[in-house]
């Protein structure tokens, strides 16, 4: 019901900026004459990811993206001909489904009943992780025509977390208490819950292009790295950060 | 179509597969088998993560000149080395180093030639130490003295009740296995409680929300915390004839019997009263380990699953009544072995056979039953043989 709500806003904010583009579009000589006004919609591929890929994991064995959709809309102020600036409102799921063998991954857990009582030390088997985080982020970008058809975007973006879940599951492997060389406790099945610690805001870097076809439409492709780790501060339970790296790809119109 | 969207799937995850990188070294230095250069091992060695214990058959082989082989975690290191020719008759110290080097692990080796079996016939519990976990906790082990020799016969749960505490410090009188000053006799007896267990005692799949005190003739060794019952490792080579059980006890039921629920975290009250139990099986160990033949490591000790119905035991004397007895004062019970099946008197004697004794301050402990603060004080056991 929530997820519904906030893709109803999403698409009342779309819908208001077009609207609101359309009348101010008219307005003669002042500033809103150079800007104009997009909504775009697509499809993502990309995940939760560690860069570089640590030593630890030892294998992928499987992924899929998680809510793997975008709709945003932009406004763009064109300085002169070909360069321009642009500030927008996406809506979008950044999430994933992986299953990864892991060695000597250290990690900790704090039990539920008890957050005084925090094993910590060496886990080795395989670990499932399920993200499905969705974001309202707003990307300021410099836009540049290269030729006719052809734009490239880049710039910041900051992105808000409407819903955040991360957990798990750690099977088929061992736990070595402390150090490597400590006492080895065996893990068939062992679940984890880490949504208390995915950050609320992410700040990133994006980089895209758009192509235009016909009048009033266009395809893009945009490429998004979140600068921060997507964990809070202070979670040892990885021990490397996670940051969301994704490439959108969509079609959009022209206001 | 979807076809064409799963080959763009498996584009990320080839190239994820693509950026990882080398197999780092190897950080763990653990000894994970021991072999004897010619076989003349008695029983599997006891193997934990400090400590192998050998039992070697007696006369075969020159202690003082004797040679082990150690396998290692990959690429580790042993020093002194593998199959070096050491004097065994004394615990000899090995220190293995992991093959990154940062890592390294001492192990206390020991080799016991028993030309009698290492169980006695009489248990007073006097000879008993505080032993460190290695996760924070420190408990009571009870050996046993023959000949001057000491041998850790006894295990306990007290391990994996720790383990429930991880990351906390225990110590001896936290766990369910313990010791109690008697202030008639001025002795020490054994105390066996039943009591909670702490947060990890119901995660990582673990569903024991409480421990029975106990204490029996094996050893502990937690192998998958989904499954306790698989950790005791009940029995020790017995190479005289079992006739009977005796000894003298004391055993206060706790007020309310509790049981864990369906989801096996929860306990939730019980019908009925707690009792205690003291029981010991005599089992064939050369028939448990000749049935396993397509398994590649055969156990040759009974476990929490089969200690009652394996098709290995000979004999079994068991408690009659384990209710709360009277007073302060202990009482004295003496039960039969009963025999299932004949016993091969060479086959005993070459130690083929084990013996475990187990006992407990909650009689339906190993299935999570039990009234939290059921005491059992042990004054001494015996087993009479002919």
């Amino acid at each position: 019901m929530r997820l519904n709500y906030y893709i109803m806003v999403a698409i009342f904010l779309c819908i208001s900026t077009a609207g609101e583009a359309q009348q101010r579009h008219n307005v003669d000589g002042a500033f809103f004459d150079r800007v104009s006004y997009k909504v775009a919609i697509g499809s993502k591929i990309g995940g939760s990811a560690p860069l570089p890929i640590p030593k630890e994991i030892r294998k992928v064995k499987g992924y899929s993206p998680h809510y793997p959709f975008f709709i945003g809309a932009k406004a763009t102020h064109a300085i002169d001909s070909k360069w321009g600036v642009s500030l927008g409102l996406t809506f979008e799921g950044k999430g994933m489904n992986t299953k990864a063998d892991v060695k000597n991954y250290k990690t900790s857990f704090n039990a539920n009943e008890d957050p005084t009582a925090n094993a910590k030390g060496y886990f080795t088997g395989r670990i499932t992780t399920k993200v499905q985080n969705l974001y309202l982020s707003i990307p300021i970008q410099a836009t540049y025509q290269v030729g006719e058809r052809w734009s490239l975007q880049a710039g910041p973006y900051i992105a808000f977390a409407l819903q955040k879940r991360f957990f798990g599951e750690a099977t088929d492997g061992y736990l070595r208490n402390i150090e490597p060389t400590g006492e080895k406790l065996n893990i068939t099945f062992a679940e984890y819950d880490f949504r208390e610690s995915v950050r609320t805001i992410d700040v990133g870097m994006s980089l895209g292009t758009n192509y235009d076809f016909g009048q009033r439409y266009f395809a893009l492709a945009q490429f998004d790295y979140g600068f921060n780790n997507i964990m809070k501060t202070g979670f040892e339970s990885i021990s490397f950060g996670l940051h969301n790296i994704f490439l959108n790809v969509g079609v959009g119109i022209k206001i | 179509m979807f076809k064409k969207i799963h080959i763009l799937l498996l584009v990320p995850l080839l190239f994820l597969q693509g950026c990882i990188k080398d197999e780092p070294l190897e950080m763990e230095a653990d000894i994970v088998a021991v072999h004897d250069v010619e076989d003349s091992f008695l029983m599997n060695p006891v193997l934990t993560n400090n400590k192998v214990v050998v039992y070697v058959k007696p006369g075969e082989r020159d202690l003082t000149n004797y040679q082990l082989k150690f396998d290692l975690t990959k690429g580790a290191t042993i020093s002194p080395s593998s199959e070096s020719i050491q004097d065994y008759n004394n615990d000899v110290i090995f220190t293995v180093t992991s093959e990154d080097g940062r890592f390294s692990k001492k192990y206390t080796v020991t080799v016991i030639e028993t030309n009698q079996s290492s169980v006695p016939n009489e248990f007073l519990f006097q000879d008993f130490r505080v032993e460190e976990s290695g996760i924070g906790t420190s408990y009571y082990q009870f050996f046993d003295v023959v000949y001057g020799q000491n041998f850790d016969n006894w295990g306990s749960g007290n391990y994996g009740f720790g383990f429930s505490f991880l990351g906390q410090e225990v110590n001896p009188e936290q766990h369910p296995t313990g010791v109690i000053k008697n202030s008639i006799t001025e002795k020490t007896n054994l105390l066996l409680e039943t009591k909670k267990t702490g947060p990890w005692g119901v995660m990582f799949g673990a569903k024991a929300p409480m421990a029975a005190g106990n204490l029996f003739l094996g050893s502990f060794n937690l192998k998958d915390v989904m499954k306790p019952l698989t950790a005791t490792e009940f029995g020790r080579p017995f190479n005289r004839m079992p006739v009977s059980l005796e000894g003298s006890f004391n055993y206060k039921a706790g007020d309310e019997l509790v049981e864990r629920d369906a989801s096996g975290t929860v306990l939730i009250p019980a019908i009925g009263v707690d009792s205690c139990d003291i029981y010991a099986v005599f089992y064939n160990r050369k028939e448990l380990v000749a049935r396993q033949v397509d398994v590649k490591n055969p156990v040759d000790y009974l476990d929490g699953y089969t200690i009652h119905n394996d098709e290995s035991i000979v004999a079994v004397a068991r408690l009659n009544d384990g209710s709360s007895t009277a007073g302060e004062g202990f009482i004295d019970f003496k039960v039969p072995f009963v025999f299932r099946k004949e016993v091969n008197e060479n086959d005993l004697y070459a130690m083929d056979y084990n013996i475990a004794i187990v006992i407990t301050s909650s009689k339906y402990g190993d299935q999570f039953k039990g009234a939290i603060g059921s005491k059992l004080i042990v004054d001494r056991i015996k087993i009479n043989t002919k």
